[in-house]
């Protein structure tokens, strides 16, 4: 910066860009990166209304209007999938956000250290675990012959007889929500505790000092100081509300095609219409769809935070 | 303590888990998978085929094949990827190279990656020259999307012995609105379902195969078996793949392409109707329930993933139903370890799915479609090239066992899980007869084929149904189909109570549409 001050008499505009330059340069890379990987690539949205023709290539087939996004809601299944993607992904905010901030407390209370950081770690590792492995773990209890639940846990309750899990649609809601806390808990709960050990500690001093039990200091310091990190947690998984974790709704229930009406969401409904019919235009409708709403639902939520409380918005 | 024991007791789960992890992921290999492949009685028959070819006007006729530019053919192949491999592609390329000036290079995929893999390449700038369009509706999608090329035109002046190889009938199977998206090669063409059973067990039950002449009569048989080993599971069946449907569509009906909509094999007028509305599909299903309530089959069967031989030779299960084709009852012994004896159950025809269950396409990138042809010519008349391209190198990969025969077996310290070449892939190569035979296989097979593959022809047979203008209503009418299949397939629901709804969900999804499309298209086919 020395340099710029020693110059000889530059214009304003000059020294501006001397300043900003070098910082100009460090974005350059990601910009660029942000440019050819996620900027690009969105000219291929026109396959959504286009009947690909490979030797003619994308731009010279022809446009189909919207032809390609009939199918997503040519049945009662639009309904259904839009449902199950929209009602899974908010039950699963609600019960991992408050889920993982009790566990954050819970864990950032416990005062020795090597405790602490076992359990740290330990509810980490389902997090890391590939969704097949997760899959067959949740089969070794299902499993209507082997299954750990119908030979050994429903008997000593006097039921025999088994439950075909794989084939009864009304259990799988909790079973899946179930499998999805198990499996995600950890990060958001890691989020958290480093949240909590970031709060000031004076303020609990103060709060005890002021004759605050434990219960009154969690409600008036701890989860005030998160409100910023729930915030934009949930708005990010708010944005991805229209995605689903594919592996979730489609390996652990094994595929049964018997649970679809519960099971089915718009990612797996795609796969599996689109799995043989090789038609890269109704593939790229549904993304399309998926994104456009995306986009919309971000907004509306940003726009309700900002409405509640303006510093918490993220734009 | 309590602790203890729930860790202890996850620990275990998850051991569990894992190994059950490993046992899956086996490929369904489709119509024709194994080493009943075998092959032939020798050269002879390669003479014959390959001499109608000479007076046609070549690329090379009249050329001296140097002055071409070297061309090397890229061939997709649905196999295991083998070492030697090179090896081989050199030994072919001697073959072609100063006849053609071209070389091979072979690109093998697995069962479980070749749709998208292959997808993949043909949606790219990859030159890939020799597509194996496996199924009847891929080449429609492959032809429909621009991705290979027609072909009709060209296969006469190019590859002139096709015909005689497959057959006249045969040929131009893979034709669809006027245009031809692939070859077929020589494999077992009629359709027809049947059920396979551990010999050994049935014989002790005190029954013999010569009983079973309908569904009805495996009652007694399974209810004998049953008895005497409680343990065992009567029906063998997988995800996407249950006794049920295993049973229909292994020759009850012609599913022209995707079963909604179907040609029955008594239908003499060619009129496109639901089967899952018929009396028959309600019988059948009605037996899977049935026998799965007797505990004939096993209440996981719908999310099971291991091949049904596979659960023979574990010896959890007793039978399953599978299509057939001659020296099938061998194929499966290999496969199961146990001898294996198998009782027709429906009709046999020669059937568009079998004959068009593999058509060799021409990439759209491919640069000299004749050249190509021509080369892929030899393969269907040059018994040398049969039997590198099938399994190996003699001496190598494999010995004669009966040279006199053209039988062969493997070399000393060779088997199927060591070898370095060898994809036993009859049913995919151009000509498996002109190759020589696997050991245990009959010497007189292909006298076999050659009966069987003349079943009497359906009215449909040789239509292909293109699915392009219905595409919004099959992709619909898969995921209604997919929520029924398998738990009627494998008994688990009772037929009463689910068949009314699951046809007024078809309907809701365009089988109409589709059913009135196929009609369409057939008496388009039919003349009428």
């Amino acid at each position: 910066m020395a340099n710029v001050t020693e110059a000889k008499a530059p214009s304003k505009t000059m020294r501006q860009i001397k300043t900003w330059a070098p910082i100009f340069l460090m974005m350059a890379p990601g910009l660029i990166y942000l440019f050819i990987n996620n900027y690009m690539p969105m000219a291929g949205l026109v396959i959504a209304f286009k009947q690909i023709n490979f030797s003619d290539g994308i731009w010279k087939s022809p446009w189909v209007g919207l032809k390609n996004f009939e199918f997503l809601f040519k049945s009662k299944d639009a309904f259904i999938i839009t449902r199950n993607t929209i009602c899974y992904n908010l039950a699963f905010i609600v019960i991992n956000t408050v889920l993982g901030i009790a566990l954050a407390i819970l864990i950032t209370d416990i005062r020795k250290d090597g405790p602490r950081k076992l359990y740290q770690s330990a509810i980490l590792v389902p997090y890391l675990m590939s969704i097949v492995i997760v899959s067959y773990i949740t089969y070794a209890f299902l499993s209507a012959e082997n299954g750990l639940i119908n030979n050994s846990i429903l008997p000593l309750f006097g039921n025999t007889e088994g439950v075909s899990w794989y084939m009864e649609k009304k259990y799988w809601p909790f079973i899946l929500t179930l499998v999805n806390t198990w499996k995600g808990i950890g990060y958001g709960t890691l989020i958290y505790i480093s949240t909590v050990n970031g709060i000031d500690r004076s303020l609990y001093e103060a709060a005890s000092l002021d004759g605050a039990g434990k219960w009154k200091q969690i409600l008036h310091v701890t989860l005030p100081s998160l409100k910023g990190t729930v915030i934009t947690l949930t708005l990010l998984n708010i944005g991805r509300i229209f995605y689903s974790d594919f592996g979730l709704f489609y390996q652990v229930p094994m595929n049964s095609g018997q649970l679809n009406e519960v099971t089915n969401v718009i990612d797996t409904y795609v796969y599996r219409s689109l799995l043989q019919m090789n038609n890269p235009g109704m593939a790229s409708a549904a993304g399309f769809y998926q994104s456009i709403v995306g986009f919309v639902l971000v907004l509306v939520a940003n726009l309700v935070v900002r409405k509640i409380d303006a510093d918490s918005a993220l734009f | 303590m309590k602790k203890k024991l729930v860790s202890a007791l996850l620990i275990g789960v998850m051991a569990v888990s894992m190994l059950a992890g490993c046992g899956g992921g086996d490929a369904d290999t489709g119509a024709g998978s194994g080493s009943g492949g075998g092959a032939a009685s020798g050269t002879e028959a390669g003479g014959g085929a390959s001499s109608g070819g000479s007076g046609a006007a070549t690329v090379t006729d009249g050329a001296d094949p140097s002055t071409l530019e070297p061309y090397e053919i890229q061939m997709a192949f649905v196999g295991e990827s083998y070492p030697d491999t090179d090896i081989i592609e050199g030994k072919i390329n001697e073959i072609i190279q100063p006849k053609y000036n071209t070389t091979l290079n072979i690109i093998p995929m697995s069962w479980g990656e070749f749709t998208n893999k292959l997808n993949l390449m043909l949606s790219g700038d990859e030159q890939l020259d020799l597509v194996p369009c496996i199924g009847t509706s891929n080449g429609v999608t492959y032809l429909n999307n621009g991705q290979i090329m027609d072909i009709k035109g060209l296969y006469q002046t190019y590859a002139p012995d096709v015909a005689g190889v497959v057959g006249e009938d045969n040929v131009e199977i893979c034709t669809v609105g006027g245009k031809m998206y692939g070859l077929p090669v020589y494999k077992e063409y009629s359709n027809s379902a049947g059920v396979m059973m551990r010999k050994d067990l049935l014989e002790a039950a005190g029954h013999s195969v010569d009983e079973i002449k309908s569904l009805d009569d495996l009652d007694q048989i399974f209810a004998d078996v049953k008895a005497q080993n409680p343990d065992m599971i009567m029906l063998a069946g997988r995800q996407g793949g249950t006794p049920g449907f295993d049973l229909i569509t292994g020759g009850y009906f012609d599913g022209l392409n995707d079963n909604y909509g179907v040609i029955l094999p008594d239908d003499k007028e060619g009129k496109v109707i639901n089967y899952f509305e018929t009396e028959e599909f309600k019988t059948v299903m009605t037996k899977m329930y049935d026998w799965a309530q007797a505990g004939y089959i096993s209440k996981d069967c719908a999310t099971m993933t291991d091949a049904r031989q596979n659960q023979v030779k574990a010896g959890t299960a007793f039978a399953y139903f599978t299509p057939l084709k001659p020296g099938v009852d061998l194929q499966d012994s290999l496969d199961t370890t146990y001898e294996m004896v198998y009782a027709t159950l429906s009709p046999t025809w020669r059937a568009t799915g079998q004959v068009a269950w593999i058509g060799w396409g021409i990439g759209r990138n491919c640069k000299y479609p004749e050249r190509v042809l021509e080369t892929f010519n030899e393969f269907y008349t040059n018994a040398e090239i049969m039997n590198y391209f099938n399994w190996g190198i003699e001496g190598q990969h494999y010995v004669f066992v009966d040279e006199e025969k053209g039988i062969i077996g493997y070399p000393d310290g060779v088997d199927s899980q060591n070898k370095t070449y060898g994809y036993n892939a009859g049913y995919a190569i151009p000509n498996q007869k002109i190759a020589y035979v696997w050991e245990n296989n009959d010497p007189s097979i292909w006298d076999e084929y050659e009966t069987f593959n003349n079943a009497d022809p359906l009215i449909s047979t040789g239509f292909i149904f293109d699915n392009s203008s219905v595409s919004t209503e099959i992709s619909a009418l898969n995921n209604v189909f997919e929520s029924y299949r398998d738990a009627l397939g494998a008994g688990a629901v009772n037929p009463e109570d689910v068949l009314e709804d699951f046809n007024s969900e078809l309907y809701n999804s365009g089988l109409q549409t589709v059913m009135d499309e196929k009609q369409k298209q057939l008496d388009a086919f039919l003349g009428k």
